[in-house]
């Protein structure tokens, strides 16, 4: 069975997240939040004209980076003179605003902690620390309505979690594929996942 | 007859051990897989678990034979 974690030699590797980015019709109070509310440094800010592609419609812009650790960066592009686009910005209800995240990583539940604090502290909400299956995570928003998790994790991954995600992937595929069906629910995949689980319990290898 | 099954890792352990010492429960281990059948209903009181509800609404995550009769903040019941 292949696992996410099986190194295919033939494709080059992935090492981490470069950059996130979001448009922002709030330039200065996405600054004030990141800048000077969780004292991420701005390494980086481009300015253009268009990007060459002015006559197509694109208007001028600004793309400025803050530094989110260990190399990686979440940045914003300020289209100058357009309006807010709702469909970026605009609440999508909670679990599908939820869905759509960044998640910065914390070493442990302490230092999640200490982020709550600062946080507070711009006067944006943050949640208490929630405590998941292997991770912790807080969660708040920024001033565009951008959805933000700080996590830590709290047991290294093993074997059986990569064996077991094996198998409820496919529960799920097996279960729902890519119809939608109405008739399906997380009982039926969890029935999938049962009958795959037992199989591999009474294989040998 | 239910049945129901777990990743051996630690975050399903209060859930496991809870039906562990349950009463005409079976056990068996194997392959990084704790799987428990019962003759009754499997049911777990998520006080006895102390979990929190983001791992509790997971309980099923290793799947199950039977049919859920109660799933809530509370309990799992499985006839």
């Amino acid at each position: 069975m292949n696992t996410p974690t099986e190194i295919n030699r033939n494709i080059p590797q992935l090492h981490g997240v470069h950059h996130t980015a979001f448009p922002t019709w709030k330039p200065k109070s996405t600054v004030e939040f990141y800048r000077d509310g969780l004292g991420l440094k701005m390494p980086h800010a481009i300015t253009a004209k268009g990007w060459g592609r002015s006559e197509n419609g694109h208007p001028d812009f600004l793309h400025f980076f803050f530094e989110a650790g260990d190399n990686s960066l979440i940045a914003f592009f300020y289209y100058i003179g357009t309006k807010p686009n709702p469909t970026f910005t605009a609440l999508r209800g909670q679990y599908l605003g939820l869905a759509r995240h960044t998640a910065w990583t914390a070493r442990d539940v302490a230092e999640l902690e200490r982020w709550r604090t600062v946080i507070k502290r711009t006067g944006v909400k943050v949640t208490p620390v929630v405590r998941h299956e292997t991770l912790s995570s807080i969660y708040f928003q920024d001033p565009n309505g951008y959805d933000l998790e700080i996590a830590c994790q709290d047991r290294p991954l093993q074997e059986i979690d990569v064996v077991d995600t094996g198998l409820t992937i496919e529960a799920m595929i097996q279960t729902f594929g890519d119809d939608n069906p109405d008739e399906k629910t997380v009982y039926d995949m969890w029935h999938k996942k049962a009958e795959l689980v037992r199989k591999y319990m009474q294989s040998t290898s | 007859m239910p049945n129901i099954y777990f990743p051996d890792v630690p975050e399903y352990q209060p859930l496991i051990q809870v039906l562990s010492l349950a009463k005409d429960v079976q056990c068996e281990k194997g392959r990084g897989y704790v799987a428990f059948k019962s003759k009754n209903d499997i049911c777990i009181q998520r006080e006895d678990t102390g979990l929190f509800e983001a791992v509790w609404f997971g309980a099923l995550v290793g799947g199950f034979e039977g049919k859920i009769v109660r799933f809530d903040d509370k309990e799992l019941r499985i006839e």
